[in-house]
């Protein structure tokens, strides 16, 4: 008996250690958000459950308009940044939609911004009540 | 059974207190290859670890820089990780060594812990690093007045991963 609890008690301090390691060893760890209990934004049939996410240019440019995952709440609006070296964008849409200004942007092959980011997601729902998505701040990296 | 059962436990306390050890440890060579370790690689299977990669101990507070020559029709990409005891945030900026221009700076990109971008004209850029410190105290607010802060003590490893390739081709 006196020599189980001795070996617990070993056990528990090393895992108890190596977990203080492991807990100390990095930092930017990503969530991944539930699909059926966030409300997550859906931008060309996929829903956004991560706070990047690769993406192609052209399947960015050619989405349709933006949807939510939850029934009943709609995308009125939303802010588009990037950063280029050098330079720097903030663009804002009143629909769910890229604007043509933000389309030109994303194809601009002379400043060929690497990724955008889509921020202040305006949601609303069917009785006009607004609603904060789960995901402020999109970051969309292009593959291409 | 029972020899085989105690050795395994003394082995798995002892490499718990090495590992331990280890993390708490800053007169060896700690932060060594700390980015490689640390930091996470571009998902782009393109792009290549560059040799202006490092890594360093920084207390908090500290500003420390590195100079990086990038290229015309290269894509850099500059990403940083960093021990949590550092805080969960910390500020970089990308300035051109010639001009002092600052040509990036996270605070305006939400902090964002990497940066990736197209060179369309090679020069030379300084990579500066600033860990936040944790005292409030940290500037006078005249000339004349005369402050005491208490120096932040706490340290740990940042590490600068750059991975570089050539910029892909769009259209015919």
């Amino acid at each position: 008996m006196h020599h189980s609890i001795k070996y617990f008690c070993l056990v528990l301090i090393a895992a108890l250690l190596f977990i203080s390691k492991m807990s100390i060893s990095q930092v930017n760890e990503t969530r991944i958000y539930d699909i059926f209990q966030d409300t997550l934004l859906i931008i060309n049939g996929k829903a956004i459950d991560s706070e990047r996410i690769l993406m192609k240019r052209l399947q960015v440019v050619e989405a349709d308009t933006f949807e939510v995952n939850q029934k009943g709440i709609k995308v009125l609006g939303f802010t588009m940044t990037a950063f280029a070296l050098g330079r720097s964008i903030e663009l804002i849409s009143q629909k769910p939609i890229f604007s043509k200004e933000m389309k030109d942007e994303i194809l601009n092959k002379q400043t060929n911004f690497k990724f955008i980011s889509i921020k202040n997601i305006n949601l609303q729902t069917k009785d006009g009540r607004a609603v904060n998505p789960s995901l402020e701040t999109i970051k969309i990296i292009f593959g291409n | 059974m029972k020899v085989f059962k105690q050795l395994f436990t003394v082995g798995f306390v002892l490499m718990s207190l090495v590992s331990f050890s280890q993390a708490n440890d800053y007169k060896v060579r700690k932060c060594f290859g700390y980015q490689r370790d640390s930091c996470k690689v571009s998902q782009n299977i393109y792009y290549k670890v560059h040799d202006a990669s490092r890594s360093a101990l920084f207390l908090k507070g500290q500003t420390s820089k590195t100079v990086l020559t990038i290229y015309n029709g290269r894509d850099y990409r500059v990403s940083l990780c960093w021990a949590p005891v550092l805080g969960n945030r910390i500020l970089f900026k990308i300035i051109d060594n010639e001009t002092d221009n600052v040509l990036y700076d996270n605070a305006n990109d939400e902090f964002s812990y990497d940066f990736e971008f197209t060179v369309a004209q090679s020069r030379e850029i300084e990579i500066q690093v600033t860990i936040p410190g944790s005292s409030d105290l940290t500037q006078a607010t005249n000339e004349d007045e005369l402050i005491f802060v208490e120096k932040d003590k706490e340290m740990g490893c940042v590490g600068v991963l750059i991975e570089h390739m050539i910029t892909p081709t769009k259209g015919f």
